[in-house]
């Protein structure tokens, strides 16, 4: 039976035209976790004792030009890490909770722009995770966007009491916009072999069409930049970079992203030596990606995917955030995010 | 010593028939309107002891005494009444001896009915007895394009020296009897006219009767004999349900594109498989829990890709029985149902032949006599998706073996002497598909890279049945066959395993009293298996909920088995009839799992009442056992630990032979499962306990309708109202079987219409299967997937399933040869029925996951 619903998932993958993709941000999401030792960032896993730190990537669709304009709106969350379970079936399951964890219940800071803190906790002593096996340390939570994580009604859940799964809830920050959430888990392999340490993948260039990243947003998109009105920011620009902000109705633009020769190592399990893949995670709020996914390999160490804006923009233009994820598989993670501002066509 | 003769003086009326002929006519053209009749033929005769008290005085040459014998559909005489008086003695003994008779049934068509004979017991001082020194020669003449009879077909018998011995001319039904012929080698001559003639060689020996069929083609030429049996005894009924599907019908179901294995699903009890692929899901047992076997050996495979089209070919079966709970301890190692298939013995007069293609694929088989003792048949398909395939796959999907199938089949028939039967056969099927995605496909990272299914099984296997006496039979069968899976998705699952299956049965039937028959045998598995399993902890075979989410991010297991699976059973089975209408038949089955070191036993008991001789009441009960799969039992991955699973069958059945046209059947059932493996809680180790358990009830009911004679049509109307359940734990609730279906409705019906046009419907109204609902989800960050909560598992259910197959025949016949036209369209009104549902990444939204749309299938067909 398990076989054939593997050649059913097979048969669905390929008939799944009926919604949006993954690769399309139409509502507020978590896409990423990154995972840094303290004092050394490069390392992704840790090993026991040692304190970690977890940021996490959180996005949304562009925001109305209204007051405030926040993408995504003011966030909230409740985080707990833990010795997880040995389970081999179903999604994973804490077993002993691990204390303290700074940051890890958190209301919006003031000012809705500074940077979250992030939330850092200590991995038990090996002999803690060795009593029940564990080769990794979990961290699982939930984020709300405009509104408060709701503990009761997750411990109903989880109780089975319901079966909704209403994971934040009001009174919303932002008034007449939506509440959402997102349950995450972050599974945190722990170091195998700290002489040769799983390291962050590294990104070495991001090109938009074979050139860089034409301004302004080539270092990233402000949090209050609204959805519409982006023309704005590219006046002051030359005509060759405002030239490289695609039209609406153009072909598609292609996106180029390598990494450091570094990023790709290469690792030993039961005797056998295997190489890193990069997988590289495309998502936009606008527009469509070729693909969801795509994978770096050795020795080519970059990918190239396709993108094609929309028919139509307002004459004041179209911000389109794009977030671009890189996992190596074991626990490395790192993003980048860009944007572009898609005019309407033959707009000079 | 004294000695008696007897001389066999017989008329056949139909006890069941005369009723319902009423008031007709015999003779003219109405005569030929008549059922296929074979009369009763006595296979065992119960000498009796010349009365003592009537040895004193004149001897008498000769004392005749008639009776009225009524022989039951079982071959046992049910009546033995006095028709003529040869004096109080005689009667008294020849009643005696009578009542213990055994019979082989009279037939009418190919079913067994029930007859009223009149036979002449005489009692002859004589000494010494003289032997039985003649043989008959009795047969039935049919027209090879519709089977019915050959009206008036003379008959000429010649022997060795070519002289003429008999003519006679067949009568209306097509029947002729030629008696008391010195035992030897016989041309028989059969001219029908405008349908052709045909010779055979028959060989008579004394004592026996040695019937046959001949069947006449059209316009001079090439009829061909259909087949030649001598003193064959069907064994009696073991099972409490035993449902066979007839020769002539297994390829004409519409909806099935002719293949007979499809035509399974007509049956009652059968559930309907989702997006119809070959899944045999039987009485609400998980379809692991059946079994399929091939002239008593079981195969891996019984479908091409899940269900496309089966693994033998049709035109080379002989019949399907299938039985769908508390069969014989002749079948053990499963809890659900058996579907045996057996194979034809090629044909023994000439060289016949099919040839076929149609848009899904194309085969050919070809049999014939190779001497008088030696037969020989062979088939190859093959099928013609790859060359559609490539047409329609995506552009962004390398194409490394376009989907292909392939199956063949060889018979080697021999009869050394009349007391062996020897039949050596090889066939084996090969699927391969290979594809390569050069991208990742939709919104699964797992879904990329190679991947391929290729599964392949060859069987090579020789029986051989052998008379060892006058009671006592032995069977013997010996099988081994390479079997390989190859099934890889990505870098995310790989399943590759290489078997020798090998398969010993040894069978011994002795006739102890001419009311009791013991059966044993013993049947042997052996399994060399080298496995390779990397992929997700396999989890529970059935129940395991919504079945969504990816690959990605579920952590691996790799396991390798590579060792030898040892099962031999052992089996003891007594039929007795006790008394008048009573059969009981009781059996014990001894099993080793050589895999989890555990013996299993299981008594089973099955007695069935001939209330009257057109109504049967069947009541069984058994003990089932069954092994682990092996991914339960490994020890890397599952729990050696484990018991087998147990299931007890209780059943209830009727059947009704209301009218002639129609029987009648209705059947009640009841299965309790426990030690059902089942995962732990997160699948933590052992993986595995037995703390499952289940339970499944129902009725059946079935009509077979056809007419009185000829097969201008046939049909089978069956319901089946069930519920099936399982309890995954002490703490689990009662949940729904993952194809629970309460309700299932099928109607099929097939008519010949003149100038040999056949039209044929299959109908099918079919609850829904359950599924589970995903409630929402789980962000993995390390894999950038959405892990499915589910709901409470199988608590929804699709929509109500309905379907209309058709399938349209012309055929034309030639000198010699004939070809049909065929289109078989499934789903004729192409009803979008929802299989499941389909959800976005996040599973936030969702969709119905529909079925197969309509499927027409364009053929043309040759045969020889």
């Amino acid at each position: 039976m398990k076989y054939l619903c593997l050649l059913l998932l097979f048969v669905v993958a390929a008939c799944s035209d009926n919604f949006a993709p993954a690769s399309a941000v139409t509502d507020f999401r978590v896409v990423a976790a990154k995972v840094e030792v303290v004092g050394e960032p490069e390392r992704a896993n840790p090993s026991a004792d040692e304190p970690v730190e977890v940021s996490l990537l959180a996005i949304d669709r562009g925001a109305p030009p209204t007051q405030p304009s926040l993408t995504p709106w003011p966030l909230q969350w409740a985080f707990v890490p833990c010795v997880p379970l040995p389970v081999t079936i179903g999604p994973p399951i804490c077993s002993v909770p691990i204390e303290p964890c700074e940051g890890c219940v958190a209301a919006p800071p003031d000012d809705p722009l500074a940077e979250p803190e992030m939330m850092r906790f200590q991995v038990p002593s090996q002999s803690e995770l060795d009593q029940v096996g564990a080769t990794s340390v979990l961290f699982q939570g939930v984020v709300c966007s405009n509104g408060r994580p709701s503990e009761d009604a997750l411990l109903r859940f989880l109780r089975g009491e319901t079966e909704d799964l209403a994971l934040c809830e009001g009174p919303p920050t932002v008034v007449d916009q939506a509440i959402e959430g997102r349950f995450l888990t972050v599974q945190i392999p722990l170091e195998r072999n700290p002489a040769d340490p799983n390291l962050q993948p590294e990104i070495l260039s991001l090109l938009l069409n074979g050139a860089q990243w034409p301004p302004p947003y080539d270092q990233g998109v402000p949090r209050n930049s609204p959805g519409s009105g982006c023309a704005a920011a590219l006046e002051g620009l030359t005509p060759e970079q405002r030239a490289a902000h695609p039209r609406a109705g153009d072909m598609s633009s292609s996106i180029d992203v390598s990494v450091t020769q570094q990023s790709l190592q290469t690792y030993t399990v039961d005797g056998v030596q295997l190489t890193e893949e990069i997988q590289v995670s495309w998502l936009a709020d606008g527009g469509n990606f070729e693909s969801t996914f795509s994978f770096i390999t050795d020795p080519a160490r970059s990918v190239l995917t396709q993108w094609e804006p929309f028919e139509s923009a307002p004459e004041q233009g179209q911000l389109v955030r794009f977030n671009i994820v890189l996992r190596d598989g074991r626990g490395g993670t790192a993003w980048v995010e860009r944007g572009l501002c898609v005019l309407p066509a033959g707009a000079e | 010593m004294l000695r008696l003769t007897w001389v066999l003086l017989f008329t056949v009326a139909l006890a069941s028939g005369a009723q319902a002929q009423g008031g007709r006519e015999v003779g003219g053209e109405e005569a030929a309107e008549k059922p296929l009749i074979t009369p009763p033929k006595l296979i065992r005769f119960v000498e009796a002891d010349y009365p003592a008290s009537e040895t004193e005085g004149e001897e008498p040459e000769e004392v005749a005494v008639e009776l009225d014998i009524v022989v039951g559909k079982d071959g046992l005489v049910t009546e033995a009444t006095l028709a003529r008086s040869g004096g109080e003695a005689f009667d008294e003994a020849a009643l005696s001896a009578a009542r213990q008779f055994v019979f082989e049934p009279a037939r009418k068509d190919w079913e067994p009915i029930a007859a009223r004979i009149r036979y002449r017991y005489v009692f002859e001082l004589k000494a010494p007895p003289e032997e039985l020194t003649t043989g008959w020669l009795q047969g039935t003449i049919l027209l090879a394009e519709d089977d019915s009879p050959a009206r008036s077909a003379v008959v000429e018998v010649i022997d060795e020296r070519g002289q003429l011995i008999r003519d006679l001319v067949a009568g209306p039904d097509g029947t002729f009897i030629v008696t008391d012929l010195e035992p030897g080698t016989y041309e028989v001559r059969v001219s029908g006219g405008e349908y052709g003639e045909l010779e055979a060689s028959e060989e008579l020996s004394a004592g026996e009767v040695t019937q046959v069929i001949y069947r006449l083609g059209s316009k001079k030429k090439d009829s061909y004999r259909g087949f030649v049996a001598t003193a064959v005894v069907d064994a009696p009924p073991r099972e409490v349900v035993k449902r066979t599907i007839d020769k002539e019908e297994l390829t004409r179901i519409p909806g099935t594109r002719g293949d007979a294995l499809r035509a399974v699903e007509i049956l009652p009890g059968v559930a309907r498989p989702p997006f119809g692929i070959g899944l045999l899901i039987v009485r609400g047992a998980a379809p692991q829990d059946s079994e399929f076997f091939i002239d008593g050996v079981s195969v891996p495979l019984i479908y091409h890709f899940g269900g496309l089209t089966s693994v033998y070919n049709s035109y080379m079966l002989e019949k399907i029985d299938f039985f769908p709970g508390n069969f014989s301890v002749r079948y053990g190692r499963r809890t659900g149902g058996i579907l045996e298939v057996t194979t034809r013995d090629p044909a023994t007069d000439a060289i016949h032949g099919v040839a076929e293609i149609s848009v899904i694929d194309t085969f050919i088989t070809l049999e014939g006599p190779i001497t008088d003792k030696i037969q020989i048949s062979g088939g190859l398909r093959r099928s013609l998706l790859d060359l559609i395939f490539p047409a329609v796959a995506p552009d962004d999907i390398g194409i490394r073996q376009a989907p292909v199938y392939l199956d063949y089949q060889f018979k080697l028939a021999f009869q050394p002497t009349k007391r062996d039967r020897v039949r050596i056969s090889a066939y084996g099927s090969n699927d391969r598909l290979e594809l390569l995605l050069n991208e990742v496909a939709g919104d699964d990272p797992a879904i990329r890279g190679q991947t391929q299914l290729a599964t392949s099984f060859y069987n090579n296997q020789i029986d051989w049945r052998r008379k060892l006496g006058e009671k006592a039979e032995q069977s013997l069968t010996f099988n081994v066959g390479p079997q390989k899976i190859n099934f890889g998705l990505g870098n995310s699952f790989r399943l590759e395993g290489e078997f020798i299956n090998t398969y010993t049965r040894g069978e011994w039937r002795y006739q102890i009293t001419d009311r009791v028959q013991l059966i044993t045998g013993l049947d042997v598995v052996v399994t060399p298996v080298d496995l390779t399993y990397i992929g997700p902890q396999p989890g529970a075979g059935e129940g395991a909920g919504s079945g969504q989410g990816s690959l990605a991010g579920d952590e691996i297991v790799f396991t390798e088995l590579d060792g030898t699976v040892v099962r031999p059973g052992l089996y003891l089975e007594s039929n007795a009839r006790l008394g008048e209408i009573v059969q009981l038949i009781v059996g014990l089955r001894l099993d080793y799992f050589s895999e989890i070191a555990s013996f299993s036993v299981d008594p089973r008991v099955t007695t069935i009442f001939s209330v009257r001789d057109d109504m049967r009441v069947k009541v069984g009960a058994g003990l089932f056992s069954q092994p682990p799969e092996f991914q339960e039992s490994d020890t890397s991955i599952g729990n050696p630990e484990l018991s087998p699973l147990k299931a007890v069958h209780l059943g209830l059945g009727w059947e009704y032979d209301a009218f002639t046209q129609a029987r009648f059947g209705v059947e009640g059932f009841y299965k309790y499962l426990w030690d059902r493996p089942v995962p732990t809680p997160g699948g933590i180790a052992p993986f595995y306990s037995n703390e499952g358990i289940g339970r499944i009830y129902g009725a059946e009911f079935s009509i077979n309708f056809r007419p009185e004679e000829g097969r201008q049509y046939f049909g089978y109307l069956s319901y089946t109202l069930s519920r099936s359940e399982r309890k995954d734990g002490p703490n689990e609730p009662w949940r729904l079987f993952d194809f629970d279906q309460t309700h299932i409705l099928t109607l099929a019906f097939v008519y010949n219409f003149p100038r040999n046009w056949e039209i044929g419907g299959t109908f099918r109204l079919v609850s829904g299967n359950p599924n589970t609902p995903v409630v929402g989800s789980i962000y993995d960050a390390l894999s950038d997937v959405y892990i499915p909560i589910d709901g409470r598992v199988n608590s929804l259910r699709n929509p109500l399933f309905n379907e209309l197959n058709i399938r349209v025949q012309k055929k034309w016949i030639f000198e010699g040869w004939r070809l049909a036209v065929f289109l078989d369209i499934r789903n004729a009104y192409n009803m979008q029925n929802q299989e499941g549902i389909i959800y976005n990444y996040d599973f936030s939204q969702q969709t119905p996951l529909l079925g197969l749309p309509i499927i027409p299938s364009l053929g043309v067909r040759g045969e020889l």
